[in-house]
Order: C-alpha cells, then sequence, then structure tokens
C-alpha cells in the first residue's frame, strides 16, 4: 500500500513535469494528457501547461482555443489553412508575462473581441513578441499594449498583420527614465479604429514600413511630456487614408507635448486633416538634393512637415 | 523450386527499392513501407525520399512532423497548401542539403526547429531553394551555407520566410580561390534574399563572408546582433551584398561592413532602405569595409536616423542606372 502511494506520487510528480517540445489543439480535441499529435487538446490555456520552454502550440484545425497567459518563451501557432480564434468578451485574449529572456511568438492567430474585452495582446514583461499573420479585431482598449515602467526595454514586431475596429491598434509608451520601449511594424493595416491606429506615447519608438493606416481616428500618434520623454516614429512607404488625422505629433490634450515623426515615400490622402502638429511636434520629411519623397495632398486640409531630414 | 522461390524473391526485393516515383507522399497517419503513393502515404521525409526518383516531389499531405532527412540529389520537398510540415531537430542539422554541383533542391512550406539542434539546414552545393519556409531557434545557424571547391557557382535563395531566434540566420561562405576585384570570383556563393524575415538571432541576420554576392530585398531585420554583416575572413575573397527596400529595426548594428576579422573585405550596396532604431544604424571597419548608398542626381534614398547611439553614415556612394 506503501508502495502503491510512492508509485502515486511518482507518476503524479513524472506527469506534472512532462512538457513537450510540440503540443497541438484541435476544435476537437480534449483537454487531457500530454497533447501529442495523435491526441490534440482542446485550449490554448491548457496546452500551455503541457510546453516546454521554448517549445510550441500548434493549431490544427479552425476553431476557438480560448484566452491564455504566457509566462515562458513559446510558440503559438495556427496550421495554414486554419484559423485559430481566440475570443474575449473581458480581460485580455493573450497576456504576455515573459521572463527577462523570454520571445514569445504569435503566428496565425485571430483575435476578436466582444465589447467589454480590454486588450489583444497585453505584452506586460519580456523583452520581444512576435506577431506574424495576425488579425487582431475589437478590443475597447488597444489590439497590443506595450505599456511599461521598465528597466526593460521591449521589442514588439507586428508582421502581416492586421488589427481593426477596436479603440487603439498598438499603444505603445516607457515611463521609466532614460528607457525606450520599441515597435516594428511591416506589411500590416491599420483600419477603423476609433481613436487610432498607432499611438506612440512617452519615450516609445515606433518603425512601420509598407503599412496602411485607414478609416482611424488618427492613423498615427506621437506625443510625449517633454523632449527628454517624447516618442519617435519613421515611415517609408505607408498609406494614411480616410483618417480624421492622418499623422499628429505633439498634438494631444496634453499641455506639454513634444515628438517626431520621419517620413519618406508616403501617400496622405483623403483624411480630414493630413498632418498637424502640436508646439514642440515635428513631422520631417525625407530629403536629398531637394527632392522630396511624400504624397500629402487631397486631405480637407493637408498641413505640412514642419521640417526635413537628409537621406543617406 | 527452392531456388526459383530464391530468385523471385530477389528479384521482388531489388525491383522494389528500384522503384522510385516522382511524386511521393507522406502524411501523419502514414507508415514507412512501399513506394509512398497517395493511397498509402509515408510516415517520414528520410523514408520517402529513398522512393521518389531524382528531381520528384515529396509532398505532405497533413499537418505533422516529418523528421530529419538528408538530401544529396534533385529533389522538392513541399508541404501541401494548409499543412505545415515540420523537422525538428534535437541534435545535428534538420535538413542537409550536399547534393552535385548541378543539382536544384527546393524546400517549400516546411517548418524547421530546434530542440537542440545546430543548424536548420546545411547546403553545400548546386541551387537551394526555400520558399515559404520558418526556421526557428537553431543552436548555429538557421542555413548555413559553407561551399569550398565548387566549380559551379552554388546559389541560395530564400523567398517568402521567417528566420528567427536562431545564432546566426543565414551565414554563407565560400572557401577557395577569390578575387581582390569585385568581379566575380572563381567559386562564388550566390545568396538571393526576398520578402523574407529575419528576427532575434543572436549573431547576424544575415552574415555573408568569403566570396558572397548577395541581392537582398523587401526584407526585414530586426532584433539580431548585426542586422546584416558582410566581411570576408581572407584577404582575396570580398563579399558584397546589395539591399533594397530593406528595414533594418532594433538591432545592435544595423548594417556592418568589414567587421569581425584581421583583414576583412566587405562591400555593402544600400538603396530604398530603412535604418532606425538599432543601437548603431551603420557601422564600417576594418582596412576594406564599404557601406556604399545608392545615388543618382546627387539624390540619396535611404533612412538612417533614429538609431540610439549613433547612425552612422555610408562612405560612398555607387551611381543608380
Amino acid at each position: 500500500m506503501r508502495t502503491l502511494t510512492a508509485l502515486i506520487v511518482w507518476f503524479v510528480a513524472t506527469s506534472a513535469v512532462a512538457a513537450s517540445n510540440r503540443v497541438f489543439v484541435s476544435g476537437s480535441g480534449l483537454d487531457i494528457g500530454t497533447c501529442p499529435i495523435t491526441a490534440p487538446c482542446r485550449s490554448f490555456s491548457y496546452a500551455i501547461s503541457q510546453t516546454a520552454a521554448g517549445g510550441e502550440i500548434i493549431a490544427l484545425d479552425t476553431a476557438g482555443y480560448g484566452v491564455v497567459t504566457i509566462n515562458f518563451a513559446v510558440t503559438i501557432v495556427a496550421a495554414p489553412g486554419a484559423t485559430a480564434f481566440i475570443a474575449a468578451s473581458s480581460g485580455n485574449a493573450i497576456t504576455v508575462n515573459g521572463g527577462a529572456n523570454d520571445v514569445v511568438t504569435l503566428r496565425g492567430l485571430a483575435l476578436s473581441g466582444a465589447p467589454g474585452a480590454q486588450y489583444g495582446v497585453s505584452f506586460s514583461s519580456g523583452p520581444t513578441l512576435n506577431v506574424e499573420k495576425c488579425i487582431i479585431n475589437g478590443f475597447d482598449l488597444a489590439g497590443i499594449y506595450v505599456g511599461r515602467n521598465s528597466v526593460e526595454e521591449p521589442q514588439v514586431r507586428v508582421i502581416d498583420s492586421v488589427i481593426r475596429n477596436g479603440n487603439t491598434g498598438i499603444f505603445v509608451f516607457q515611463i521609466m527614465a532614460g528607457k525606450l520601449a520599441f515597435v516594428t511594424i511591416a506589411n500590416s493595416a491599420f483600419t477603423g479604429n476609433i481613436s487610432g491606429g498607432v499611438y506612440a506615447d512617452q519615450s516609445g519608438r515606433v518603425v512601420a514600413v509598407d503599412s496602411v493606416f485607414a478609416g482611424n481616428y488618427f492613423g498615427l500618434s506621437v506625443t510625449g511630456f517633454a523632449e527628454a520623454t517624447r516618442a519617435e516614429a519613421t515611415l517609408d512607404r505607408c498609406t494614411l487614408s480616410r483618417n480624421h488625422l492622418a499623422l499628429g505629433v505633439g498634438s494631444s490634450a496634453m499641455q506639454q507635448v513634444d515628438g517626431i515623426v520621419r517620413i519618406a515615400n508616403c501617400r496622405i490622402t483623403g483624411n480630414d486633416m493630413g498632418v498637424n502638429t502640436g508646439a514642440a511636434g515635428q513631422i520631417l520629411s525625407r530629403i536629398s538634393n531637394s527632392v522630396l519623397t511624400n504624397t500629402i495632398e487631397g486631405n480637407g486640409v493637408d498641413g505640412s512637415p514642419t521640417g526635413t531630414y537628409a537621406a543617406k | 523450386m527452392l531456388r526459383m522461390r530464391a530468385i523471385v524473391i530477389v528479384l521482388s526485393v531489388t525491383s522494389s527499392a528500384m522503384a522510385a516515383s516522382n511524386r511521393v507522399f507522406v502524411s501523419g497517419s502514414g507508415v514507412d513501407v512501399g513506394t509512398c503513393p497517395i493511397t498509402s502515404p509515408c510516415r517520414s521525409f528520410a523514408y520517402a525520399y529513398t522512393r521518389v526518383s531524382a528531381g520528384g516531389e515529396i509532398i505532405a499531405l497533413n499537418t505533422a512532423g516529418y523528421g530529419a532527412v538528408t538530401i544529396n540529389q534533385s529533389v522538392i520537398i513541399v508541404a501541401a497548401p494548409g499543412a505545415t510540415a515540420f523537422v525538428s531537430a534535437s541534435s545535428g542539422t534538420a535538413i542537409t542539403v550536399s547534393p552535385a554541383q548541378t543539382d536544384t533542391v527546393t524546400l517549400r512550406g516546411l517548418a524547421l526547429s530546434s530542440t537542440g539542434g545546430s543548424d536548420g539546414i546545411y547546403f553545400t552545393a548546386g541551387l537551394l531553394n526555400v520558399e515559404n519556409c520558418i526556421i526557428n531557434g537553431f543552436a548555429n545557424a538557421g542555413i548555413n551555407f559553407i561551399a569550398s571547391g565548387v566549380t559551379t557557382n552554388p546559389r541560395l535563395q530564400v523567398i517568402n520566410s521567417v528566420i528567427r531566434n536562431n545564432n546566426w540566420g543565414i551565414i554563407a561562405m565560400h572557401f577557395g580561390t577569390g578575387t581582390d576585384g569585385e568581379g566575380l570570383p572563381p567559386g562564388a556563393a550566390f545568396v538571393t534574399i526576398a520578402n523574407s524575415t529575419f528576427t532575434g538571432n543572436g549573431a547576424p541576420g544575415l552574415d555573408a563572408r568569403d566570396n558572397v554576392r548577395g541581392a537582398v530585398s523587401d526584407s526585414l531585420f530586426a532584433g539580431n546582433l548585426h542586422g546584416v554583416a558582410v566581411a570576408s575572413g581572407s584577404d582575396h575573397a570580398v563579399a558584397i551584398v546589395s539591399l533594397d527596400r530593406c528595414t533594418l529595426s532594433r538591432n545592435l548594428f544595423g548594417v556592418s561592413a568589414g567587421v569581425g576579422f584581421q583583414n576583412p573585405r566587405g562591400i555593402v550596396h544600400i538603396a530604398n532602405c530603412t535604418v532606425t532604431m538599432n543601437s548603431t544604424g551603420l557601422n564600417v571597419a576594418g582596412p576594406d569595409g564599404q557601406i556604399l548608398s545608392q545615388m543618382s542626381n546627387s539624390v540619396f534614398t535611404n533612412t538612417v536616423v533614429g538609431n540610439i547611439f549613433s547612425d552612422g553614415s555610408p562612405t560612398g556612394t555607387y551611381t543608380a542606372k
């Protein structure tokens, strides 16, 4: 009998540590066991309890897989051809609370927020978040939230993704003095966000290339409280159309606002207002031998860059 | 009678060993027996490879792990759209490509990942196409392209792929006789990259060394040690890489030329690139490191701003045509 008890203890202990490098979920799965491909589980939150640090969770077919909190390095990916939904009606669809060296990758997911859902992805701690081929729709506060007061300088990379119909698409800031928070955006679209597509607040740094900002209240807003905490953004080959304000720099209601946006090869058209700067805001247009590269026309009020920066 | 039976058995074993098909199939529910027709797919790439004729195709029908494989003839390995064909390596190399110099190998739709493996792809000769692949987490390199004495210049072409969280993203070199000039060396290593993403690699995203001639377009390098590093280890084997419409952000060094060896020679041509949020944007060192910016009628096309410690500057120009 004592042996049997010992055996049970051993078994429980063993199964508790039996994490796999690759675990699977399916719409027809069950949340038991270790989620091998032959017996996939049902939810991301159970599957992650069976995943080794640095491992992968793979959604095999189209289904909703539930909200999940991530606190170690992991990749969550939908097999191409499957749409892995996460529907949230309160809180966050995905909360990322990684450790100091943890890289988290989300690929091919569709996060959808019902009224009451706050963030599609809240990136609370950890150095690196990759968002690849995701759709993030309809969150009350932000699609991706990178708000920090930390020595850690987070970086988020958003590639081939769509963030739409929420309040703010991406909201990034860093409160800790002397520290920054970074967002790299490529081939992505920000549409129909009732506040803004991308909002870089104090000490945020953003680069966006080959991306579209359409039908938001503002396309991109860059602010900060003073020069020391201003946010900066660089746009290349971006289109900003049909926003209320395409590009607003240092133009929020806050008293001391400051920010820099540099633009090259961008099209800003069909907005109520094209570019607009507050007292200390700067919009710099790339110039080389007097040649400029941006199109800013056909807006209710076009506005103008405040200055230039030199191409190299 | 006995002898006859023996002959028949020997014959049938011999002929099945030779029965290679132009198109073979693998599935997560397959079994590694027979010739892998679509009606009875096999389970592993390694077994299926023994059943495919030179120049044929191995098709993964559904999402599963298909195991490491060594390739030494022309072949295409492809995941059916909608399936993810994993290859996981717990040691060594996930896919070794060392065919004849005239062979062409294509890998499409594969997801290579490491649980202790060193290289995602180890490539030595011929033409290798990497299309729509994900290569993640290898201790050495996502793609380790090392040629030596290959008389037909080997070529690596990477399209629509993601290479992340490895030590090197791609490291490429061709040892052998080089050239002091910028013309083609007797043995080059060609690297073409388009529409691809290199992120979080602990060494360079692309490390172009001896005798590399590289063309990279519409690609993103973010969060690597160097986004792109170009430097030969030999005095007479200059590496040259051209970047167009590339974005280099949040690397320690965005673009490095001539950095890292005793007598490094490396030349980078850049046009229409965005280099920002790196610690250092453009980084040139060594006696023969050069970053040349495209120029036409005194007009430049690169954005190099907003780097944290130093933007750096091109060392010179080249003329648009």
